[in-house]
This record gives structure tokens, C-alpha cells and sequence, in this order.
């Protein structure tokens, strides 16, 4: 079996992204699973730097009830 | 100097002067301590990604400010907890100073404000029918065992005070 290397880039790499804010919920709903749980990095291919950014982000999103902790047995 | 970002959620189901007796109120907090405010702005009503003391929606408000002692942080965050009508806050530390926003550039993101109080009164009253139905179904019990009136009463009584 002869596995595909596509390769995947950080996000926030391509577009040109430094800093990440927890009110951009739109932005930070593209790296949580329907669960709402946070993707992991090989999966989302975010470079190490942005991933710490981005989980810090996403929890504090979570604080203040912008994203879920999580979406299991809920509406919506 | 430091720029902090505080973002407190308010009861929805506020009044338009409640609330700004709450932002009057801490911007009188802010003048006593002498700390500078930058922008301090009602964000808007957004849906919560979960219930809050049984509240689907809440009223976001942003406040951005200057300050270079540690204590007023831990002051003003029991300001807002002691406040009953705030349901939530968070103060995150800005690495750059904030831009100054006018009015005009205030965009209140509402999302769906008139429909929010409906859906949550309806939720309300299919509750409370649920509760008569069965208060209901407990009486019929009780009128079935005619002889025990008086536990009835005691039972009822109970009810009452659950």
C-alpha cells in the first residue's frame, strides 16, 4: 500500500496570521471537532508555534461561553 | 503600562437602563481607582455555547483598559462578581494597545434579539405545563384513595414546599 504524501499546511501560515483572538469564533471554529473538541496537529498540519496560540485561545473562548466544552446530548 | 480586556456577560433579560446603570456603575469603580478606560461597549447579544444559570442567551459588553497595579485587577473582579447580574467574566491581558472605537464603529452583533426572549419564554411554559401534568396526575391518585385524606393533605403539603 502505497500511502499518499499530501502534504498539509498551517493555516494561519498561509494567510499571513500572528496574532489569534478568542472573539474570532468563526476562525476558531475551523480547528474543533463536532464534539468540540480541539484537533490535533497532525491533523490540522498548524505549525507547533500557532497550535499554542490556538488552544490558549479556543479555551479561553470557552470561559466565557463563546465556543462549547462540549456538544454531546446538547441542541444544536 | 499594561492593556487589559475585560468581557462580562449580563443577564438578558435586562432592561436597556439596567444595563447601563451597570456600565455607569464601573466606570465609577474605574474613576475611584484612577485606572484609565479606553473602550468600554456592549458587544451584543449572542447565543451562549452553554447554558449559564439557565439563561440560552447573554448580553456581551467589552471594556479595554490601562493599569499598572495588580491590586485593581483582583478588586475589580469582585466588583463584578459581587454584581448579581453578571453572569460571567473574563480580563485577558493585550499584548498591544487597543484601537479607540467611536461609536460609529461599534457594530452590536445582535444575533436573532427579538426572537431570544419568545424561545426562552417558551421553554419556560412547556416546563411548567410538564410540572401541572403531573401535579395533575398525583391528584387523581389521591382522589382514588378517598380514605386517606388526611396523608393526601400531608402529601399535597410536601408538594407545596418542593
Amino acid at each position: 500500500m502505497a500511502l499518499i504524501n499530501k502534504k498539509k499546511y498551517c493555516y494561519f501560515k498561509e494567510n499571513q496570521i500572528t496574532e489569534i483572538d478568542y472573539k474570532d469564533v468563526k476562525l476558531l471554529r475551523r480547528f474543533i471537532t463536532d464534539q468540540g473538541k480541539i484537533m490535533p496537529r497532525r491533523v490540522t498540519g498548524t505549525s507547533a508555534k500557532m497550535h499554542r496560540k490556538l488552544v490558549k485561545e479556543i479555551k479561553r473562548a470557552r470561559n466565557i461561553a463563546l465556543m462549547p466544552f462540549t456538544k454531546v446530548n446538547q441542541e444544536g | 503600562m499594561r492593556y487589559y480586556e475585560t468581557m462580562y456577560i449580563v443577564n438578558p433579560s435586562l432592561e436597556e437602563g439596567q444595563l447601563n446603570k451597570i456600565i455607569e456603575t464601573l466606570n465609577e469603580e474605574f474613576e475611584k481607582n484612577k485606572v484609565k478606560v479606553i473602550n468600554h461597549y456592549v458587544w451584543g447579544k449572542k447565543r451562549l455555547a452553554y447554558p449559564i444559570q439557565n439563561h440560552k442567551y447573554g448580553n456581551y459588553i467589552i471594556i479595554h483598559f490601562e493599569s499598572e497595579e495588580r491590586k485593581f485587577l483582583i478588586n475589580f473582579g469582585m466588583v463584578l462578581k459581587l454584581n448579581e447580574s453578571v453572569m460571567r467574566y473574563q480580563t485577558v491581558r493585550l499584548n498591544k494597545q487597543p484601537d479607540v472605537l467611536e461609536l460609529r464603529d461599534v457594530i452590536v452583533e445582535n444575533e436573532m434579539p427579538d426572537s431570544n426572549q419568545i424561545t426562552e419564554e417558551q421553554d419556560n411554559t412547556s416546563e411548567e405545563s410538564d410540572s401541572d401534568n403531573e401535579v395533575s396526575l398525583k391528584e387523581n391518585d389521591q382522589e382514588e384513595t378517598e380514605d386517606e385524606d388526611v396523608k393526601s393533605d400531608q402529601s399535597e403539603e410536601k408538594e407545596d414546599l418542593r
